[in-house]
């Protein structure tokens, strides 16, 4: 079923259950109470976005034909057309939204958004307006803003996050700071965390501010005809991915949220961070294998790195650490492991000036471990994910250093033939898990 | 009750916050419409020569990449990217506006256009230091037929009208001349300018 969810495949099964009287249905209702009941939003959601896309359909229709004819309409004509599909369209989902029918009066007031947008654009293209464009991105999302606080809708939520940063993005590349961008990203990360489950907000919201905290850096310490070196952007980036670690573990781990009453039950904040975590651990993972080789870090200058600025991912990673401090093993584990490595490699290269190589071999080394640690991990507490990206990383590093990590064939073999004892003994313990699980759901 | 009356304060709150966000959302328009059109009702029509940036693709699709001669001026110390600056321009005697001088402050009278720094450069014939200034007027939309029809009639000369306020800020309206209409005069209220030599 498109829509279904577990809850729904029970609901389906459980009619032979009942049938063969298995069970009653007082049990079966007792069972489904465990289960996300969503999925009855999600299959009116569908009804609607269907509508919606009729909708939508209609409107490019007239649009094109108002393109058509577009030319010919005297200036006043288009002007006064274009205020009056903006107020009617957003009259309407407001009303409409005000009487109850919440998901219909927010596909209009999306509709009105969009419409807005090409209002702001097309009274620019009537006028020949040449100035600076990212203000007319910034007033449209300004425009949207009151929209997505009064519906707390994630569609105009996604459209405001993602118009905010096309403001944010252009205006760092004009030479602008757009100042006021943090506040807007954190109203739209407000509403996926306490308003509306919706993990596109979220990730949107968390990189965007991420992006910005990056480049604000950057755009203060860099003039504007010169931007920072390669050693310093890594340093800077480094620094980020032990601070945005720390903040998504610790997220999956919250006890006593802020302002609790606002929100929603079905918001799992430890889903949101599964999410990102997954994401940034994928991510992570393909970084660390091009940091597996020399060139990747020479590429980089890291050794120009100035050493007094080794206090910052020192500082990051005592931020982390310790806001994780209350955290699971694995969290503690992951961000304390994450931190050392950066920040040891950082130490070894531009305090030390190591070779390039020893920064290779120890990020291949720290690679391995990391394998092992997730696949140990992943069979533990049943993390596919984790399970899958320690297999696929220790594979990957495994085949590709295949000639070139220890050098002659006898290293390799060595190599080869410990990580088949490693991917065994996984598969043996995996096994073991599985069997043990077993015995105790018996019990 | 309770209900009730919760109900219909949540209500009252929701239309006018809805009428607020729409009253906002109509003013963010009409701000730019305002915008748009004010140098048009009260500003004074002047007309400015375009300088082809590629002849061959002066215009291009829905939106014509325009250059004029003022878009290049002498450099001036302490600019910097994204001032403001304010372009007087002088009359001479057969009526042609072309760049008289540059200030970082508004001009007490005299017409004046307002414009931003882009960027500086050197100038490779004359070695002379410039400025790149923008004046908003650079982008003129039309069809994609319209435009090339155009294109084929200005063979690389055009000229503009443009409205400029009182406080400098210009808007282009239309072509006032094309091609060979470009060298017949005008009327005399839309004085023209003539290109000054490239520097």
């Amino acid at each position: 079923m498109f829509f279904g969810n577990f809850r729904d495949k029970l609901i389906k099964e459980s009619d032979e259950w009942i049938n063969n009287e298995i069970i009653s249905n007082a049990q079966l209702e007792k069972m489904l109470d465990n289960y996300d009941k969503s999925s009855q939003k999600k299959n009116s959601l569908g009804y609607y976005l269907l509508l919606a896309f009729g909708a939508l359909f209609f409107g490019i229709a007239f649009m094109l034909i108002m393109s058509h004819n577009w030319d010919s309409i005297p200036d006043p004509i288009k002007t006064i057309s274009l205020f009056t599909f903006t107020l009617a369209i957003n009259t309407a989902g407001a009303f409409v939204f005000i009487k109850g029918k919440e998901q219909m009066g927010s596909i209009l007031l999306l509709f009105g958004s969009i419409m807005l947008g090409v209002s702001i654009m097309l009274i620019a293209q009537i006028y020949h307006l040449g100035d600076y464009y990212p203000d007319g991105i910034y007033w449209w999302a300004m425009g949207i803003l009151p929209i997505m606080l009064l519906t707390k809708n994630r569609f105009i939520a996604i459209l405001f996050i993602v118009l905010s940063s096309l403001w944010m993005g252009t205006d760092f590349i004009e030479g602008f700071f757009p100042l006021s961008y943090p506040i807007l990203a954190t109203l739209a990360l407000i509403i996926s965390l306490y308003f509306e489950k919706s993990k596109a907000l979220f990730l949107l919201s968390f990189a965007g501010l991420s992006y910005w905290a990056f480049s604000a850096i950057s755009f203060y310490f860099a003039n504007y005809y010169s931007h920072f070196f390669q050693d310093m952007i890594f340093l800077l980036l480094s620094s980020m991915a032990i601070l945005s670690y720390g903040f998504v573990l610790k997220l999956s781990n919250v006890s006593n949220p802020l302002f609790p009453s606002f929100k929603k039950a079905e918001i799992n904040w430890q889903e949101y961070s599964y999410f990102i975590f997954k994401i940034m651990l994928f991510t992570s993972l393909v970084t660390l294998f091009f940091l597996s080789y020399k060139f990747s870090w020479r590429l980089w200058d890291v050794r120009d790195i100035n050493s007094n600025l080794i206090i910052i991912p020192v500082l990051c990673s005592i931020f982390s650490i310790g806001i994780n401090i209350k955290n699971d093993l694995f969290s503690k584990v992951f961000i304390s492991a994450i931190s050392v490595y950066i920040t040891l490699s950082i130490i070894m290269l531009s305090v030390f000036s190591l070779h390039y190589s020893t920064a290779a071999l120890f990020t291949s080394g720290f690679l391995f471990l990391s394998g092992i640690g997730l696949i140990y991990y992943g069979i533990k507490s049943d993390r596919a994910y984790c399970y899958y990206i320690g297999l696929i990383s220790l594979i990957t590093l495994m085949i590709t250093r295949y000639f070139n990590l220890i050098g002659d064939y006898i290293g390799s073999a060595i190599i080869f033939a410990i990580s088949a004892c490693i991917l065994v003994a996984s598969a043996k313990f995996w096994k073991r898990n599985q069997n043990k699980k077993l015995e105790n759901n018996h019990e | 009750m309770n209900n009730i009356s919760i109900n219909s304060k949540n209500n009252r709150g929701l239309i006018i916050g809805f009428s607020l966000a729409i009253l906002f959302q109509i003013s963010i328009l009409l701000v730019e419409y305002i915008g748009s059109a004010l140098p048009i009702w009260t500003g004074q029509p002047i007309i400015l020569k375009t300088e082809p940036i590629d002849p061959r693709s002066l215009f291009r699709g829905n939106y014509v990449a325009l250059n004029y001669e003022i878009n290049r001026i002498p450099f001036m110390e302490g600019a910097k990217k994204h001032k403001v600056v304010y372009v007087t321009l002088q009359i001479d005697e057969n009526g042609v506006y072309h760049y008289e001088s540059a200030h970082f402050e508004k001009p007490k009278h005299g017409i004046f256009i307002r414009g931003r720094i882009i960027d500086r450069h050197t100038s490779s014939r004359t070695n002379k230091k410039l400025m790149r200034v923008n004046y908003g007027i650079e982008a003129f939309f039309m069809p994609k037929e319209k435009a090339l029809e155009t294109e084929r009639k200005a063979r690389g000369k055009s000229e503009v009208i443009v409205y400029i306020g009182s406080n400098g800020k210009a808007r282009g309206h239309s072509f006032s001349c094309l091609g060979d209409d470009c060298d017949i005069e005008n009327d005399e209220e839309i004085v023209k300018i003539i290109p000054i030599s490239n520097n």
